[in-house]
Formats: structure tokens, sequence, C-alpha cells
């Protein structure tokens, strides 16, 4: 069964030990989620190229919403590009939301995964 | 008003998977997207098409039409474009390539004994003196193609002769390609130099005709002169 973009916020909370929806919000996970396709999309614009059409590289911008509105891509739907992609996005999530963390934050851990988001997508 | 005659049932042999290429360069490129891989590949495909003239098909018993006509020879079929216009027979007879359009033409005959291929339009030429009356399946013309940008084939040529050069100028393309995992532009630079070399090597072969002729025997458009003219 194919990854839906809702597996990697599913996945990050089991990083994050929010497996029960305690912690953070839906909408503050899909958000995170959000800017790391913007991110990527900065630094890998070819990692949509699959979704590119009419000069545009046609980010989705996702969200909980089960009616999205225009413009908006459900969470649900198939993870929409290459698998490759899915793990360095899980891990941006994970990464900033450590980074806001106050609670039980740990800054190096945080740092970690933004860095190996980041390693993921341009090196080896 | 110059009329057009398109070209009408062509055959062609493009029967190669982008596979062939795509397998060999897994171990080159991790990180890269498959789709993206495919693109670069087919492009690469015409380029070399396009430097080298090295894929040359022989179109045959086109109509030919009276008065100022120009015959378009583009898609050749699903998957390939005339590149370029290496030659024209009239019932069997070559015919003289002109290296300029002969200025208010008007001049008729049954038999044309030159053509023009439009730098503008690489697979478009045109019949001078102008037939005066039309004569089906008189012309052959030898062309030289490239495969669609659209193809997920490439001609069997492409495989059975020019599968390094086409894996050099693929890996080149790959390579040089900024801050990706598999980036490496000084690589990129060797392969691109030896896609160069073998892009000479078969332009060579391509202009010979394949026999080891010298190359200013064909095709005759090479060796044409400017003050060549009707």
């Amino acid at each position: 069964m194919a990854k839906t973009y809702q597996d990697i916020v599913t996945e990050a909370r089991d990083l994050l030990q929010d497996t029960e929806d305690e912690r953070f919000t839906d909408a503050y996970l899909v958000a995170t989620l959000n800017r790391g396709l913007q991110e990527l999309s900065r630094i890998r614009p070819d990692a949509f190229y699959d979704l590119y059409d009419a000069n545009a590289l046609n980010v989705p911008l996702l969200t909980d919403s089960a009616t999205p509105a225009t413009g908006e891509t459900a969470w649900t739907v198939d993870f929409g590009i290459e698998m490759q992609f899915f793990n360095p996005l899980m891990m941006y999530v994970v990464g900033s939301i450590e980074v806001t963390d106050d609670e039980f934050t740990v800054d190096g851990r945080a740092m970690m995964m933004l860095q190996q988001f980041r390693n993921s997508v341009i090196g080896i | 008003m110059v009329d057009a005659v398109f070209l009408e049932g062509a055959g062609c042999e493009c029967d190669v998977t982008l596979d062939t290429w795509l397998k060999d360069s897994l171990p080159l490129f991790p990180g890269a997207v498959r789709s993206l891989l495919s693109r670069e590949l087919v492009l690469t495909a015409r380029e070399f098409f396009e430097r080298t003239f090295a894929w040359q098909g022989l179109i045959e018993n086109v109509n030919a039409k009276a008065g100022d006509k120009q015959y378009w020879q583009s898609p050749y079929d699903q998957y390939s474009n005339v590149i370029g216009i290496l030659g024209v027979a009239f019932n069997g007879n070559a015919l003289t390539p002109l290296p300029q359009r002969p200025a208010r033409n008007t001049e008729t005959s049954d038999v044309p004994t030159h053509y023009y291929a439009e730098p503008g339009h690489p697979d478009v030429f045109h019949l001078y003196p102008l037939l005066a009356t039309d004569n089906d399946d008189a012309l052959d013309i030898f062309v030289a193609l490239t495969p669609k940008q659209s193809v997920e084939h490439l001609p069997r040529i492409a495989a059975l002769k020019f599968y390094d050069a086409i894996l050099e100028g693929f890996m080149a393309r790959m390579l040089m390609h900024p801050n990706k995992p598999y980036s490496a532009p000084q690589l990129a630079m060797i392969h691109r130099r030896n896609f160069i070399a073998q892009c000479g090597r078969y332009m060579g072969q391509a202009k010979q005709g394949y026999v080891q002729a010298q190359n200013w025997s064909f095709p005759p458009s090479w060796g044409v002169r400017r003050s060549q003219t009707l």
C-alpha cells in the first residue's frame, strides 16, 4: 500500500513520543511538513519533476482538513514524489518540532535531525 | 504562395528501451529522480544525433506536386523527426542542392534538377525548376533523424553502434547537475570530452556515408559552393 503524506506525520509522532496526539496538533505538524516540502523544493527542485506543470513546481500545500480548499491537497493522498524523500521530510518535521519544543527540548537532537534532512537530499 | 506537401507513411525501428542505459548508470546516480534521468537520456540522444547526423533514413515514393511546394518531412514517424535533408532524388536521379533559394523563380519543367533545403526548417525542401505537373511516387529523400523529445524508446542504432557515446554524454549531463548527491563536475568534464570526441568520430563516419569515402562526397549539401545557383 502506498505511503501518504499523513504517514510522515504519523511516523514523526513516533520519534516525538506523541503517539497519542496530545502534545502537537495535526494542523501544526502538517504546517511544518509544508515548510519542509518548500525547503525541499528550494534545494532539490528536481524532487518535484513529475509534478511540474505550467512553469510551476506545484509543491503540494497540505491540509489535514477533510475538505481541502482550492489549491490545497489532502494529507491523506499518496506521497506524490519519490520515496527517497519520505524519510528526509519526516526528519525535517521532527527536527523543526524539536526546535520549538521547550518542554523536552534537546537542541543537539533537533539540529542533528535538520542536518540529516539536508544531508539526505544533497549528499550521500 | 508556397504550398506544403506532408509526408505520409514512413517506417522506423525505435525499439530500444531507455532501461538499457538507465540500469547501467544506476550505481553512478544515488539520489537521482528516475524520471529526470530518463529525460536527460533522451536529451543526450537528441544532442548526439543533432550533432552527428549519424542516424539516417530514406523516405521513398513521395508524390511530387506541381508548382512551388514546400516538402515537409517531419514527423518521420511517432518516434522521430527529420533534422536534415541529405539528398533528394527525382525518379531515381539525384538532384543537386542549392545553397540559397532562387529568388522570384517561376521557371517550370517536367524534371527538376535542383532542390533547396530551408535552413530555417531543417526538414523542408523545395524543387527547382518548379514542377509543371504532378508526378506520383517520384521523390526519394535521404534524411537525418533525431528522436522526438517525448519518446520512451530510441532507435536500434543507438544501442547497436552508439551505446557508449550516448552513455558518455548522459553521464556528463547528470554529473554536471549542481548540489546533488551524485554531483561530480570534474568527472562530468571527462565524460563530456569523451562524448564530444565520439560525436566527432561518428559525424565523420556519417559524412563518409559509412563506406569510408572521402567525407566531401556525401552528403552533397556539405560540399556545395555558394556560387552554385540555378
